[in-house]
């Protein structure tokens, strides 16, 4: 990992078209702007490894349940209901 | 093909019905090779089976059917990974996991499985939005979260 001091303005750019700046420094946390391009995924880490323990909690849950999921609500049929599934994808950027 | 699962046994399966996950699942890189189960018609879920692990399946819903307001955009790099051209060609899949207890049934809308039906290839893709988390208490209708996963 590369470690790099900033001072606050100061600013890290990575590749082409992604800037990481410093914005404020506080107590026990620093404010981090980021500049990247749209279609350029930006998360808190902990969101990626929180979405990797629940896939894993999925696994067990597919390997244990059979009596719970016989529960699980029925989804109330709509009228069109199959058209109105496939318009999710509301655009795309570029 | 043949495919070996642990609930169901050994099944026949339409190799046109595989999903492919080039990235696999977040967490999981390695499970790509999927097919995609229906318990029974009436059931409002389905069965995502690894093909080449028997013990790995994964119980999964159409978000569309429990949160009429769900959606978000694909961005286009995803489109492009899965040969997605046309809106009607997309799918959404959300995992279900079965809280402590056997009482809770959530999904995890903050990364859906986008599923392209023409080139059956999917990625899980992690959502850029605070209304959603790993876990929405799943009645029908409302979008509720219990507020316990990370948004």
């Amino acid at each position: 990992m590369l470690v790099l001091t900033r001072k606050v303005g100061e600013s890290i750019v990575i590749g082409d078209d992604i800037e990481i700046t410093l914005v404020r420094i506080e107590a026990d946390q620093v404010r981090v702007g980021i500049s990247a391009p749209k279609n350029v995924p930006v998360y808190r880490k902990e969101l990626i490894e929180e979405v990797g323990r629940e896939n894993i909690r999925a696994a067990e849950t597919a390997r244990r349940e059979s009596q719970t999921l016989g529960k699980l609500p029925k989804p109330e049929p709509r009228p069109g209901s199959e058209k109105e599934n496939m318009e999710e994808e509301k655009g795309r950027k570029g | 093909m043949r495919v070996k699962t642990q609930r169901f046994g050994e099944l026949e399966v339409d190799p046109e019905t595989l999903l492919l996950m080039p990235e696999g699942l977040v967490g999981m890189s390695e499970a790509k090779r999927f097919c995609l189960l229906e318990e029974s018609p009436d059931r409002g879920y389905k069965w995502l089976q690894l093909i080449d692990e028997p013990g790995l399946a994964f119980v999964a819903v159409n978000p569309y059917d429990f949160y009429p307001d769900y959606g978000f955009e694909v961005d286009g790099k995803d489109a492009d990974l899965l040969g997605l051209e046309r809106p009607e060609d997309a799918a959404v899949l959300v995992l279900l996991t079965v809280g402590p207890g056997g009482s809770e049934i959530t999904a995890n809308l903050v990364a859906p499985v986008l599923v392209c039906t023409k080139t059956r290839k999917a990625k899980q893709v992690i959502l850029q939005d605070e209304r959603y988390s790993t876990k929405h208490l799943l009645v029908g209708g409302a979008l509720e979260t219990t507020g316990s996963g990370v948004g």
